[in-house]
């Protein structure tokens, strides 16, 4: 083993990682190479020395009983939450959008024949323009759907719930 | 994976409230010690570790024993931590900043008392990139070798080597020269 395989493989060397014949090249490469030596001494020494301080700066931080009894209601109350909880099907995600697409379609016809071609209407004479044949209703639907994308990084799933909004207008000619 | 914890978790697949507790007295005060040192934030930490044991109690079915099941939770947590640090990248960029603009008008003192001293390492994890302050933590609190390391993260073996060399340099400019990393032996970089 030279000094640059050494390098290489001195975070494993520590870790007493390697396979037992690398184990012994660097065993015996280290007892040639006081620069090889330094360079294991400096980061046993490194390791040493964020260890302490690591486990210095977090050594109040603790649970104490009542936290911990706390936690353990709640992990068991959003468990049993999540459990109760009837899975969200894909079409049910649209039943919402649709339903207030539909209560907007109503509501613009029923403005339609209450204001435009309602007759006695008092406001038909005060909203509407001077007469002609056709009248236009513009009808403006928004909603909003969620999506859920996911990828994947090593063991690890990384996910985000989305929130697109769609926007749809349309128009209704009304023919007196 | 150790007999007890054979026994914690067939009683956590068997939906055991009692083991909740036990999982949470035994793994509870180090992952709560992790997570405050990977988003630097106590109160933020406990949420996070709270969502880690919801969810490793909602996927304990997967568990295989492959890793430890402090490992697991661990991953588990570094996950949470990960989408924690996404959602709140506006403050705690503010909060940096409010924080640089203090320190350059406190006169810093000669010698750094232990409060003080987890304050400096605090702020100077909080500056490191996510990936950088994730590897210290995890091989330096964490005691974890090179492969598993690079299993935990997902990365290979010269990716955590890689991050390891540079966050230790950038944790060198960070820290005050009375947090010598290297102690009295000397701070110069070796080639």
């Amino acid at each position: 083993m030279n000094c640059e395989q050494l390098r290489e493989n001195l975070y494993d060397y520590l870790d007493g990682s390697l396979l037992p014949s690398e184990q012994a090249a660097a065993e015996r490469h280290l007892a040639g190479c006081l620069v090889c030596r330094e360079a294991v001494r400096r980061e046993s020494q490194l390791a040493q020395s964020l260890s302490r301080r690591f486990e210095q700066a977090v050594e109040t931080v603790a649970l104490d009983p009542v936290t911990r009894r706390g936690m353990a209601a709640a992990v068991e109350r959003k468990v049993a939450g999540s459990r109760e909880r009837p899975p969200v099907l894909f079409w049910r995600r649209l039943a919402l959008p649709f339903a207030a697409a539909a209560v907007m379609l109503m509501a613009a016809i029923w403005m339609r024949h209450h204001f435009v071609a309602g007759p006695n209407s008092h406001l038909e004479t005060a909203r509407l323009p001077a007469p002609s044949d056709n009248h236009e209703v513009r009808i403006h639907v928004s909603y909003s759907v969620p999506g859920y994308i996911f990828r994947k990084e090593g063991n690890l799933v990384i996910d985000a719930l989305t929130c697109n909004t769609l926007v749809a207008d349309g128009a209704l000619l009304v023919n007196n | 994976m150790g007999m007890d914890e054979a026994k914690l978790v067939a009683a956590l697949k068997g939906r055991d409230s009692a083991a909740i507790e036990a999982l949470i007295e035994t793994h509870g005060n180090r992952l709560l010690r992790s997570a405050t040192l990977l988003c630097g934030d106590e109160t933020n930490a406990q949420d996070l570790v709270q969502d880690a044991f919801v969810e490793a109690f909602r996927s304990v079915h997967r568990f295989r024993g492959q890793a430890s099941l402090y490992t697991w939770l661990h991953s588990i947590l570094l996950n949470l931590t990960r989408h924690h640090r996404r959602d709140s990248q506006r403050l705690v960029y503010d909060n940096e900043l409010a924080a640089r603009e203090v320190s350059v008008l406190e006169e810093r003192p000669s010698a750094l008392d232990f409060e003080s001293a987890a304050a400096e390492l605090a702020r100077a994890l909080r500056q490191l990139s996510d990936s950088h302050r994730e590897v210290l933590v995890l091989r330096y609190y964490e005691h974890m070798k090179i492969h598993e390391l690079a299993r935990h993260l997902g990365v290979s073996k010269g990716t955590v080597k890689s991050r390891l060399h540079y966050a230790i340099r950038e944790m060198q400019k960070i820290l005050p020269s009375e947090m010598n990393l290297f102690g009295a032996g000397g701070t110069k970089e070796m080639a």
